[in-house]
């Protein structure tokens, strides 16, 4: 009798046959004490791996860099998954947990208003000094400017006088000297 | 059958993984490269723990392989699947690990530690007795044992098989090796291990709780 090889056994172990195949070497199996034999070391071999199972794991143990986005994506989930229970089951406990929700998020939204008119006082409060600080700037810049523009026109009007002086002066020098010109 | 339609649905609309790895490449976005470690980190954390038989290495090598599949996502070809890539890269840490150790001839940190290969439902389950408990992981132990005195190659054809479920031709694409050298891998993986098993240096002197428990079998 011509024994199937090995290869075929193993692919018929693990059901990778066709069905013709299959039901072919299940014939030869029933009739072949020596196949048999060879299929029954395989299959405690097969038994023998079964049972090293591994334990579940814990999904924060191998936290790096990709697994924190899958993290990320857990607690979405998880948080989707809390708000979906809370909404499906209408239990005791969830409505303790719910109120008790309500109390802590009603806590955190006035803690929250309480410190944001602190901080807009504040707010306003260095505001306030800024603007007068910058409005006495303005004031000083402006008496000093005036200041300064008094003084300009002051001179100006000194050099105004002087030159009209000298406007003078010179018309006095000029005019006997053409009156000496139609003289001659 | 309408049933079974609707099921499905999801599945069609879900975006796959080759279409994420290609917006990776394309935009650099961390955040696609998010989706594919979230669907993927499970298996591969599987697969370097069964590889390196100690959980800490292995979270090591679950994050090593991430970050590598990062840094060479130009390397990735649209036309391949991703997951084969993947596996390969994981599997490929796993071997570099396992020469390291073996040179500096370590052993596991927590090989012989109960927490490595508790049973999922945690330590006392409802069904079982603490002696019934204590069998069982002392005979997980003997198989983790034995694996881990399998050729490498040998050992990652069981693991992608028989416990990570890929199927001997998707094995061949990851080892590029021919779909015929996998199954006479797996083949002679499964009898050496038969054969690992019956040996008694494999099994620890059963404790006082389990020799009572025998006891009280017979």
């Amino acid at each position: 009798m011509k024994h199937p090889a090995r290869d075929e056994w193993i692919s018929y172990l693990y059901d990778e046959v066709a069905p013709a195949k299959k039901s072919a070497l299940a014939e030869h199996l029933q009739q072949c004490p020596e196949c048999q034999a060879q299929l029954g070391g395989f299959q405690q071999a097969m038994g023998a791996l079964d049972e090293w199972t591994l334990p579940a794991h814990r999904r924060s143990s191998a936290a790096g860099t990709w697994l924190k986005w899958a993290a990320a994506a857990a607690v979405v989930l998880s948080v989707g998954f809390a708000v979906g229970r809370s909404t499906a089951s209408g239990s005791r406990e969830i409505a303790a947990l719910r109120s008790e929700m309500k109390q802590l998020v009603a806590q955190s939204t006035a803690d929250a208003n309480v410190e944001t008119i602190r901080l807009l006082g504040e707010l306003n409060e260095s505001w306030k000094t800024r603007l007068q600080a910058a409005q006495l700037q303005h004031d000083n810049d402006y008496a000093s400017l005036r200041k300064e523009l008094e003084t300009v026109a002051i001179l100006t009007e000194a050099s105004f006088q002087q030159a009209r002086q000298q406007l003078v002066q010179l018309a006095e020098y000029t005019r006997p000297a053409s009156a000496d010109g139609t003289r001659q | 059958m309408g049933k079974s339609f609707l099921k499905k649905l999801p599945a069609l609309f879900a975006t796959s993984d080759e279409q994420i790895m290609w917006r990776v490449q394309m935009a650099d976005d961390p955040a696609a490269f998010a989706r594919l470690v979230e669907r993927w980190q499970g298996p591969i954390r599987r697969l370097c723990e069964r590889m390196l038989a100690d959980r800490h290495r292995a979270e090591d090598a679950a994050q090593e392989t991430f970050v590598r599949v990062f840094s060479r996502r130009k390397e990735y070809q649209a036309q391949g699947k991703f997951s084969t890539f993947l596996w390969r890269v994981a599997l490929n840490l796993c071997y570099d690990e396992l020469r390291r150790v073996r040179r500096r001839g370590e052993q596991p940190i927590d090989a012989s530690t109960a927490e490595n290969h508790a049973p999922e439902s945690g330590f006392v389950s409802s069904e079982a007795a603490p002696d019934d408990q204590l069998v069982k992981l002392e005979r997980a132990e003997a198989v983790q044992r034995a694996l881990r005195q399998l050729p490498d190659p040998y050992r990652s054809v069981i693991v992608l098989r028989h416990y990570e479920n890929l199927k001997f031709r998707e094995i061949a694409e990851v080892l590029d090796i021919p779909e015929g050298t996998v199954k006479s891998r797996m083949a002679e993986a499964l009898t050496q291990l038969g054969q690992l098993l019956r040996e008694p240096k494999n099994f620890k002197p059963p404790t006082s709780s389990s020799i009572r428990k025998e006891s009280l079998i017979v």
